[in-house]
């Protein structure tokens, strides 16, 4: 009887480490593809539904959720220096309520730099958590930083 | 501590003892080896000193943490492995008792002091001139240190590579030792039991880990 019980787990636990194979090279493809999309502007503005970037000039875009406070610093940080982002495309992207975000993001007078993308579309190609920033330079991705980033940092990317 | 019926006396002695090594090695680790400059050094290219200082202040007030949940992790690791062992005797058909097993467990734990062990001798005495990327991925005698670059692998990889180590087969031959002393059998049935009974519950655990680092991580 004891033998049938452990045999039964057992079997149970096979099936599982099955699955979480299964599942671990399914999502491994899925971040493949999510960073091959990620690599040029004119690819992931169109995946993400976002008509108004234009693929020739520089662009730094990043993903944020207002209660993130990693992100309220990254927001409060570009909102102290954005006459440096003069000659750079700027984009927020989140994947919160559109009025939410906004709201947010008016605190910081940054409210015309917000760009409506659609939850779905956002959460299939960014993975991870939030913030994160993505550079842009002649069309390509030239850095992608994950989590807050002093702002140094990306105009030295830019520079 | 508090003291847990499952633990007799001479099993209780043991854990205290495993777990004050361990806290005493990871307190030194982190006042002396990962220290202030280390981070900061680490954290600099990406984020502000006024924020890595925030940083290392938030870590410093919740190392307390660190500390009482490190007997809470070695007791569940414990016992958990005790059931497997249990489960692999009864398909095995050997006799075994739960306090047995345990004290055998809890015995060859103190393998895994080793590398912590390794970890402040390398860095505390002989390479002083580290970064905090050699920390996180100093795995001496593993499949990670055959890598000349590790930080160029996915992050999915670092685990499983550093997991699978000499320390494993140390552990595995003191579980082997352990069970042949409480069992009264040769060396070599023992060494037969363990193998895969060990082995396929790190295989399981591998698989988990790797599995929530891909599927959780970014």
């Amino acid at each position: 009887m004891k033998k049938k019980i452990v045999g039964s787990v057992a079997l149970a636990l096979v099936l599982l480490c099955v699955w979480f194979a299964y599942k671990s090279i399914t999502k491994l493809q899925q971040k493949e593809k999510v960073q091959d999309t990620q690599q040029t502007l004119s690819l992931i503005g169109e995946k993400l539904g976002i008509e108004t970037l234009d693929s020739q000039k520089p662009a730094v875009l990043i993903y944020f959720n207002s209660e993130c406070h990693f992100c309220q610093y990254e927001v409060k940080e570009i909102s102290k220096n954005l006459s440096k982002f003069k000659q750079y495309q700027l984009g927020f992207m989140s994947f919160e309520p559109e009025i939410k975000a906004k709201n947010f993001l008016k605190e910081y007078g940054l409210q015309a730099f917000y760009l409506s993308v659609d939850e779905n579309r956002l959460t299939t190609h960014i993975m991870g958590g939030v913030p994160q920033v993505f550079i842009y330079d002649d069309n390509s991705l030239k850095k992608h930083f994950k989590g807050e980033v002093k702002i140094e940092a990306i105009l030295k990317v830019l520079e | 501590m508090v003291k847990v019926p499952i633990l007799s006396n001479s099993n209780f002695l043991v854990f205290l003892l495993l777990c004050l090594i361990a806290i005493l090695f990871n307190a030194f680790i982190h006042s002396n080896i990962v220290t202030e400059s280390v981070l900061v050094d680490y954290l600099q290219n990406q984020m502000s000193y006024e924020r890595i200082y925030k940083l290392i202040q938030a870590k410093e007030k919740w190392s307390w943490l660190n500390y009482t949940l490190l007997p809470i992790f070695y007791f569940f690791k414990c016992v958990l492995l005790t059931l497997w062992l249990l489960c692999g005797a009864i398909i095995f058909d050997f006799k075994a008792s739960f306090k047995g097993f345990f004290k055998v467990v809890l015995m060859a734990e103190f393998v895994w002091l080793i590398p912590s062990l390794l970890l402040i001798i390398w860095y505390g005495f002989i390479d002083t001139g580290y970064s905090y990327s050699d920390i996180q991925y100093f795995a001496p005698l593993s499949l990670l240190s055959l890598f000349e670059n590790p930080e160029s692998l996915d992050s999915w990889l670092v685990y499983p590579l550093k997991s699978l180590n000499i320390f494993e087969l140390a552990y595995i031959i003191a579980l082997s030792v352990g069970i042949m002393k409480i069992m009264k059998k040769d060396f070599n049935k023992t060494l037969e039991f363990t193998l895969p009974v060990y082995g396929s519950s790190l295989v399981v655990w591998l698989l988990f880990i790797t599995f929530l680092s891909i599927n959780l991580g970014s």
